[in-house]
């Protein structure tokens, strides 16, 4: 009975404990698991239809994959077992395996991999053993069938499977991922493969590795040499497989294999195989046991080293990142693991152990060569080596004893040599430290040098050009401090933290990166938590939060004030603001800093008196220093200082209110106001006068007259920051010091300086200033105050009445300069990155940008018709060609969706009402147009009727057709750049026209494409796409009829872009072309220069280029009319024997000295 | 790359756990996973190879490696040995024959370098069975007194009833909790 009672106790306990903790909801369980089914019900075709779906559901599952974890080993069980199956049912009768039937199943597997990480789901695969040998023969038959499909009898599956398909990959994968669970079963290798006589278990046979495993290895080995997926799985797979005990000699063949597979001088594809065999080893080393591989450490090593030397690892990242992981794992093979008695924690801990280590104890040399690279690699160029180097060297000092530990510990401590190291050796270093930190193995005497470092480290910022480096040197920064505050016990680390602390908050309030600000906080928060020894932890961590210093102007304005409350913080962040922050790279962070020095000078305790005493007078020096950033910041703290202490009603002393009086003039004097860096510095100086007006300082007439005068200046302006300033300025200005107002006491001059001021805007006004100053002026005259304004009531009437009847045609320049110009330049936005044509985005944008701005211009001037028909056809006639122009080239441009947008835009404002003038080609546009948007609709490929625009009669409209057309033509789309191709062949071949018709379309495509070509002399997207239309052109036989100067110009244009091009593709299309142009008739010169640039092509540096440019060569010479006066008959046929006997993809020795005989046999003067 | 992933991944580590399960055969390993598991025990066979658990036990997932006891697979354990957090040693209490035996396997695994680090719980299981020795009796035979500096602590138990399961999970939890707060 009391049994009974505990074993409910324990469920109930347990149901309990899942209701609380089980943190997982998936609502579409249900559906997933019944989706997993019915593909392992029916592999072949339902797993095809719904893997979308599939899909679907677990992507939304990205980001919080550990959801669902609940549901994930039902669906891996359910979709393995038709895959066992398979693999079973080819082990026994021996039949093919249905490749297609794999392959679907493994692409809803690899899903659930890749969203869940290939590491859970590999445990969730069944691991029986008897799984072991069908599943490798099924990965093995794969890859052999893929190879051969003619010899398997699924042989459509294959012949899918071979032709690049796609989804064999993820096969691949899965099988590997599956393999990698199974090898770890606990029995002998060779009782698992069948193909061992049954008779000669144990003992004997071990000296050889099983056959089926070794074939498995041989496939791995290949793998490392794929740049996919697979290499990285295989491998895990080997990592695995060779540390297990029974594979003592595959290890020893593999790593011989490893040693010759990398040597470039054996094999040419050394750099390729380099990143996967790192990888293996470092599995290799990381999963086995340290005693067996002592053997094969040294050998190792001394691979690796050799590797870390070559040219190929110091060229790769990837590759270098690898074997510094190597190498670590091969130095932590050499030191047994250890408890660091040592380390600070232990000491703390009572049970340490002293006798553990002891002298005795000898530390192999090949560690301190291991630690001598990995000291080296801390200041690599890229920063995974850099993290690589730093985990290792974390993981090894733990291993060693005290006096070496420390060594370690004092060399990293020595690269922060501050004049020497960069800023990759500062991150490198801050990333050790903070490894070693994490490890307590950083001893307490030398916490202090580090929080020396540390606190340089949080504030790292070098300048270098236009921007500066330093951010992840912050980051790392904050990670030592982070990783003390955990391992350290609060007693020792008291000092280091009470130091730090200021900095932390500084880095925290005021980084120029979010990142930073976060870490730094975190790396408080820890302190905070773990040592609570911050004064006011608690506080400043629940007004610092992650999101509070998520937006840069709130962690500014609103939490460095609250932190600034308490006193320990303030000065360390006033201080940083006025000497730091005030004098940054970038404009609008010292802009912020002004501000934010604003806010902590109006929440300063009146008795502080720093901001008073310190720093009013160090900004009055900065204000008038040389250097454009420090003038600059100094201008604008000074400004907000002044400002807020007036709010606050501290009172400046007599003589600093004099000195900030004079200032502007000396800012002037010191022409700070003109040339380089002017505009920042007359918008500062216009928010100083603001503020200083607002303060109420008191100014002299010359200094009245002389602020005065910048206001006007810059109110002129035609930056929009400086007038905005400037009028702000102006109004605080007026109201201060040009009071006229009657109940105001004020002097005759500055009621006379007020009414003249007023008058002088009015002047501005008139027509025949410049639209700028009519702007500025119009809007000065808003800022003054009412007293100054009433008395001129009717002239102002007037005047502003003139000025808002020509108010359209600036307003239209303005419209075209600032709005339609960055708009059709954003049309030329190509860029692309990783996620590919991202610049597809902003143009999509900019053309209903466009479409929408130009649509509100036209009601805008319908509805204000009063400045008449001509002003409208004006802006309009300019800018409507060039709107549809653009769109236009959308419509015929590469990506689906974009060539959609633009036939919506073009159907807008075709169908617009009223009608928009000035619509260039009307009846081709409007078939173009319902044909575009019936491809959008129905998703047909054909551009013919866009095409048309051809005809055009606008040059415009047929350039930017004919761009795009080249886009498409030459882009990876095949079955777009057929349809561009066919159409445009198709439009120069009108059924029935005449030839010279012909003739004169050709010509006009011709014509725009050297402009286009011209254009685009230089560009890397479009180069390929010129040289295939050019060849599209030949190749109807068309062009060379053309003959003469068109071709010549088109030679020069290929000639000089395979100048120095290295670009292989595009090489071997300039090949052809270039040939093409060998038959042109009757044209010397032309054929002279054409056969000069093929000799180049086939002596150049690479040998697939050299190759196909002789073939090209060759066939051009078969077709050349032996009557040409450029060869004679004899020359033609030698060229050709010596084209075809030369190997052009051999030694490029070898290809020039055959050129140079080409060259004498085809270029010889003909009478020679 | 930065301080921040490294916070969300060593929090996202702080609630895993790897835990070993070993012993000889037919102590109730694989028994005990499943009680704690919730599912059926009525039908359990010898483990021919290892088996992977994961469950969700409080808030930390646990991971459990359960690995077959038979001589034959002993030398195999160590393919198991990565970044074990915890192991689990189980003893069925009323096999006295192999008591020795026991003992000089759990020595020799002690000293495997990769478990340096790892917490140890041993389950004294079976204690329902008539003959069974106490945990007293069995950290005598085992020799346990000499351990060390490894965090360590024996559990009686029984598979069959629950009784003291969940006191040695909670404990190896909690220990495993307390060295990773230090040691980040």
């Amino acid at each position: 009975m009391a049994d009974r009672a505990s074993t409910d106790d324990l469920g109930q306990a347990i149901e309990a404990a899942d209701k609380v903790w089980s943190v997982s909801h998936v609502e579409e369980a249900g559906e997933l698991n019944s989706l997993a089914e019915t593909a392992a019900a029916d592999p072949l075709e339902a797993a095809v239809t719904l893997l979308p779906r599939f899909r679907q559901i677990l992507s939304k599952y990205q980001e919080q994959s550990q959801l669902l974890d609940p549901h994930l080993p039902s669906l891996v069980t359910t979709l393995a077992r038709p895959l066992q199956q398979q693999a079973h049912s080819q082990e026994r009768s021996s039949t093919a395996p249905d490749l297609t039937l794999v392959c679907n199943i493994c692409r809803l597997l690899w899903i659930i991999a890749t969203v869940r990480g290939p590491g859970v789901v590999l445990k969730l695969f069944p691991n029986e053993a008897h799984d072991l040998e069908p599943v490798t023969h099924l990965l093995l038959s794969l890859t052999e069938l893929e190879a051969d499909p003619s010899g398997s009898n699924t042989s459509a599956a294959a012949a899918a499977l071979a032709d690049d398909d796609p989804i064999a990959w993820e096969a691949r994968c899965v099988l590997l991922l599956w393999l990698a669970q199974l090898v770890l079963i606990p029995f002998d290798l060779a009782l698992v493969d069948s193909s061992l006589s049954s008779a000669a278990p144990d003992g004997s046979n071990k000296i050889t590795t099983p056959p089926l495993i070794a074939s498995l290895v041989q496939w791995c080995q290949a793998q490392l040499a794929a740049p996919g997926k697979e290499r990285d799985l295989a491998a895990v797979l080997l990592g695995r497989l060779l540390p297990r005990p029974d594979m003592h000699q595959a290890l020893a063949g593999f790593l011989g294999w490893a040693a010759e597979s990398v040597d470039a001088k054996s094999n040419p594809q050394a750099a390729f195989v380099l990143p996967g065999v790192a990888a293996a080893m470092a599995e290799v080393f990381k999963q086995g046991q340290r005693r067996p591989l002592l053997s094969i450490a040294p050998e190792a090593l001394g691979l690796t080293l050799q590797l870390l030397a070559s040219r190929a690892v110091q060229s790769s990242v990837i590759t270098r990142k690898l074997t510094v992981k190597l190498l670590q794992r091969v130095g932590l093979t050499h030191l047994p693991p250890r408890e660091p008695t040592w380390s600070h924690q232990q000491e703390v801990d009572e049970s340490a152990d002293e006798s553990d280590f002891g002298d005795e104890e000898e530390i192999p040399e090949e560690v301190e060569e291991v630690m001598g690279q990995l000291l080296e690699c801390l200041g690599d160029k890229d920063t995974v080596v850099r993290w690589s180097a730093a985990k290792g060297l974390g993981r090894i000092t733990a291993r060693l004893p005290q006096e070496l530990g420390d060594q370690v510990v004092a060399s990293v401590l020595a690269t922060f040599d501050p004049l020497a190291a960069s800023e990759a050796t500062w991150h490198g270093g801050c990333l050790a430290l903070a490894e070693l930190a994490r490890r307590g193995l950083l001893l307490p005497h030398r916490l202090e040098e580090a929080a020396h470092i540390v606190e340089q480290g949080l504030v790292y910022d070098v300048r270098r050009g236009l921007h500066s480096v330093g951010a992840n040197v912050r980051d790392a920064a904050s990670y030592v401090s982070w990783a003390c505050a955990r391992a350290y016990a609060p007693a020792v680390l008291h000092p280091f933290l009470t130091r730090l602390a200021p900095t932390l908050i500084i880095a925290a309030c005021y980084d120029r990166e979010v990142n930073c600000r976060r870490a730094a906080a975190a790396a408080f928060q820890e302190g905070v938590g773990r040592q609570d020894s911050f004064p006011h932890g608690i506080d400043i961590i629940t007004a610092a939060d992650y999101f509070s210093l998520g937006v840069r102007s709130q962690a500014y304005l609103t939490v460095a004030p609250c932190i600034a409350a308490y006193p320990s913080y303030r000065r360390p962040l006033t201080t940083h603001l006025l000497h730091t922050k005030l004098r940054h790279w970038e404009a609008s962070l010292r802009e912020l800093a002004a501000k934010g020095l604003g806010a902590l000078a109006l929440g300063e305790d009146q008795q502080d008196g720093m901001m008073l005493e310190e720093c009013v007078p160090c900004l009055l020096e900065l204000c008038l220093d040389q250097s454009l950033e420090v003038h600059h910041g100094g201008v604008l703290g000074l400004a907000e200082t002044l400002l807020a202490l007036s709010q606050k009603g501290t009172k400046l002393s007599e003589h600093r209110l004099s000195a900030i009086a004079e200032l502007p003039q000396k800012v002037q004097q010191a022409r700070f106001l003109a040339g380089k860096g002017q505009e920042l510095m007359r918008a500062a100086t216009c928010r100083l006068l603001e503020c200083t007006a607002l303060a109420a300082v008191s100014l002299t007439e010359a200094q009245q007259r002389c602020a005065h005068d910048i206001i006007d200046d810059c109110i002129a302006s035609s930056s929009d920051d400086i007038s905005t300033a400037a009028v702000a300025a102006l109004h605080a200005f007026s109201r201060q010091y040009l009071t006229a107002a009657p109940d105001a006491v004020s002097s005759a001059e500055s009621q006379a300086a007020g009414s003249s001021c007023t008058l002088k805007y009015m002047g501005g006004l008139k027509p025949t200033q410049p639209p700028p100053v009519r702007r500025g002026y119009a809007a000065a005259l808003g800022a003054l105050p009412r007293h100054l304004l009433v008395t001129r009531r009717e002239i102002l009437m007037e005047a502003l009445g003139a000025a808002t009847k020509i108010e359209e045609d600036p307003a239209a320049s303005r419209l075209q300069a600032d709005v339609f110009v960055p708009l059709l330049s954003a049309m030329h936005d190509y860029s692309t990155d990783n996620r590919g044509d991202v610049g597809s985005w902003v143009r999509e944008a900019s053309m209903g940008a466009m479409t929408q701005t130009l649509l509100l211009t036209q009601q805008l001037l319908v509805a204000s018709n009063k400045a008449g028909a001509s002003t409208q056809g004006n802006i309009l006639q300019s800018l409507v060609p060039l709107v549809i122009a653009a769109l236009v080239k959308q419509s015929v441009e590469r990506i689906g969706r974009v060539r959609g947008t633009a036939a919506v835009n073009l159907h807008k404002l075709l169908t617009h009402q009223p009608a928009l003038p000035c619509i260039p080609a009307v009846q081709l546009l409007t078939a173009a147009v319902h044909e575009a948007r019936e491809e959008a609709a129905a998703g047909s490929e054909d551009l013919s009727a866009r095409v048309g625009l051809l005809g055009a009669e606008e040059p415009l409209v047929r350039e930017s057709v004919l761009e795009g057309l080249i886009a498409s033509i030459g882009g990876l789309d095949g079955s777009l750049s057929n349809a561009a191709s066919s159409a445009l062949t198709a439009w120069l071949r009108p059924p029935g026209a005449t030839a010279g018709a012909m003739q004169q379309r050709l010509q006009s495509v011709v014509a725009s494409l050297l402009t286009i070509w011209g254009r685009h002399a230089t560009s890397q997207r479009m180069a390929l796409p010129l040289l295939r239309t050019a060849d599209l052109l030949f190749a109807q036989g068309r062009l060379e009829e053309l003959g003469g100067p068109h071709i010549g110009e088109m030679l020069g244009l290929v000639v000089e872009g395979t100048r120095g091009c290295r670009d292989v593709p595009r090489l071997c299309t300039a090949a052809g072309v270039l040939t093409q142009m060998l038959n042109v008739p009757e044209d010397e010169s032309l054929q002279t220069m054409a056969t000069e640039a093929m000799l180049k092509l086939i002596t150049c540096p690479f040998p697939k280029v050299r190759k196909h440019a002789a073939e090209q060569l060759y066939v051009a010479l078969l077709a050349i009319d032996p009557s040409q006066p450029a060869f004679a008959e004899g020359d033609v046929e030698a060229a050709q024997e010596q084209l075809a006997e030369t190997a052009w993809d051999g030694p490029l020795a070898e290809a020039r000295l055959s050129a140079q005989q080409l060259r004498s046999m085809l270029l010889a003067a003909p009478g020679a | 790359m930065g301080l921040l992933s490294i916070i969300k991944k060593v929090k996202k580590k702080e609630k895993e756990l790897r835990v070993l399960m070993v012993g000889l055969d037919n102590a109730g390993k694989t028994t005990i996973v499943k009680r704690i598991n919730g599912e059926d025990i009525s039908t359990i066979s010898p483990t021919l190879g290892f088996s992977i658990k994961t469950m969700q036990y409080k808030s930390f997932r646990l991971n459990i490696w359960d690995v077959g006891g038979q001589k034959s697979l002993r030398s195999y354990w160590r393919n198991y040995f990565e970044q074990t957090d915890a192991m689990v040693w189980v003893i069925d209490s009323a096999d006295i024959h192999r008591m020795l035996d026991c003992r000089d396997e759990l020595h020799n695994l002690l000293k495997e370098e990769k478990l340096a680090g790892a917490t140890l719980l041993i389950f004294a299981n079976k204690q329902d069975v008539g003959g069974a020795l106490s945990d007293k009796q069995i950290e005598q035979v085992l020799e346990l007194s000499a351990m060390g500096t490894r965090h360590w602590r024996i559990a009686a138990c029984s598979a069959v009833t629950g009784q003291g399961l969940l006191e040695g999970i909670d404990w190896t939890v909690a220990d495993v909790k307390s060295r990773r707060f230090l040691l980040g």
